[in-house]
């Protein structure tokens, strides 16, 4: 699992409407600095990544709902919500079919039932990476990561 | 809990971080009787897992604000809700493949010819790996929450936050 990035231009002693923001902006950018690698391979560590650093944005949305602009921030904050359940759709898929690897016995005649689940899981995990495809494809349309930024940034 | 008080944009992230991470820390800390009174309170686990990650994702916060004694309080819980997550992932699994036994035994009473049936050899050696790994991990989570009382971690965290 990556490190959280460190905010660099923190002061934790400068009040919460300028740290918050400082915080929430710093999240959004290490969750989508992920995505392309995301998108290219569907490499197993960039999806874990890339989900534990949207929880890690949730966080900071949840902590401190109480300083932020809730009526602005909710519409965003649901998509967030939406992102980590399909990264962990595609997440916990990962981890399923890694421990499906108990070694085969060579003279196996019959169907194994180990294979018959490995198959299932990874239709499933294939349906699964093409709804986040979908929904990364129409965040990058909506060009999310810069308008939520601007949430934070006005807010300072 | 008593009464919470509210945070204020006003004040700083330091000092309201020493308001919050206690407050994550008890709420972490309700389920610990459950979980540590039986491997088979599930249920009491997850919840404490889950609390477990809000409160590091906010220690990791707010980091900047202290020193390293409080890295060292992070680490701790990073820890143990690692042994947590590892836990959960084996009920997750067990569960799955446990289901998927029941459903392949059922198809296999329908086949008439052996030859035919599907095997399950295989998925009952890998709960059995599973159970395993999970008893293993769930006494070392006993073992860590047990150190956490000795050595009153809790006390140390809120203490590295000024909590």
């Amino acid at each position: 699992m990556a490190a959280p990035w460190k905010v660099l231009d923190l002061d934790p002693d400068e009040p919460l409407k300028r740290a918050v923001p400082k915080l929430a902006r710093a999240r959004l950018q290490e969750t989508f600095s992920y995505q392309s690698q995301l998108l290219k391979t569907y490499d197993a560590e960039a999806v874990h990544d890339m989900r534990v650093s949207a929880r890690r944005l949730q966080t900071v949305l949840r902590t401190f709902h109480e300083v932020l602009p809730r009526k602005r921030v909710k519409p965003y904050e649901r998509r967030v919500e939406e992102l980590v359940r399909l990264l962990g759709d595609v997440r916990e898929l990962d981890v399923a079919l890694a421990i499906l690897t108990l070694p085969m016995s060579a003279s196996q005649t019959r169907l194994s039932g180990v294979a018959i689940l490995a198959a299932r899981l990874e239709y499933h995990r294939n349906v699964a990476r093409k709804h986040l495809t979908r929904f990364l494809t129409r965040m990058d349309r909506e060009r999310f990561t810069d308008r939520f930024s601007d949430v934070f940034g006005r807010e300072r | 809990m008593g009464h919470q008080q509210k945070l204020s944009k006003h004040q700083s992230l330091r000092s309201q971080m020493s308001m919050i991470i206690p407050r994550l820390l008890e709420k972490f800390l309700t389920w610990e009787g459950r979980v540590v009174s039986s491997a088979r309170h599930l249920e009491d686990l997850h919840e404490m897992r889950l609390a477990g990650k809000r409160m590091r994702y906010t220690m990791e916060l707010a980091l900047p604000a202290y020193g390293e004694e409080f890295e060292r309080a992070l680490e701790t819980v990073k820890q143990v809700t690692l042994l947590m997550g590892e836990i959960h992932d084996c009920d997750v699994h067990i569960g799955l493949l446990v289901e998927h036994a029941q459903e392949v035994r059922m198809l296999n009473k329908m086949i008439m010819t052996a030859k035919w049936r599907v095997q399950t050899r295989e998925i009952t050696m890998l709960v059995r790996q599973l159970r395993g790994e999970r008893k293993s991990l769930y006494e070392q989570l006993r073992a860590e929450l047990s150190r956490w009382r000795q050595d009153d971690v809790p006390r140390a965290i809120r203490m590295s936050c000024g909590g």
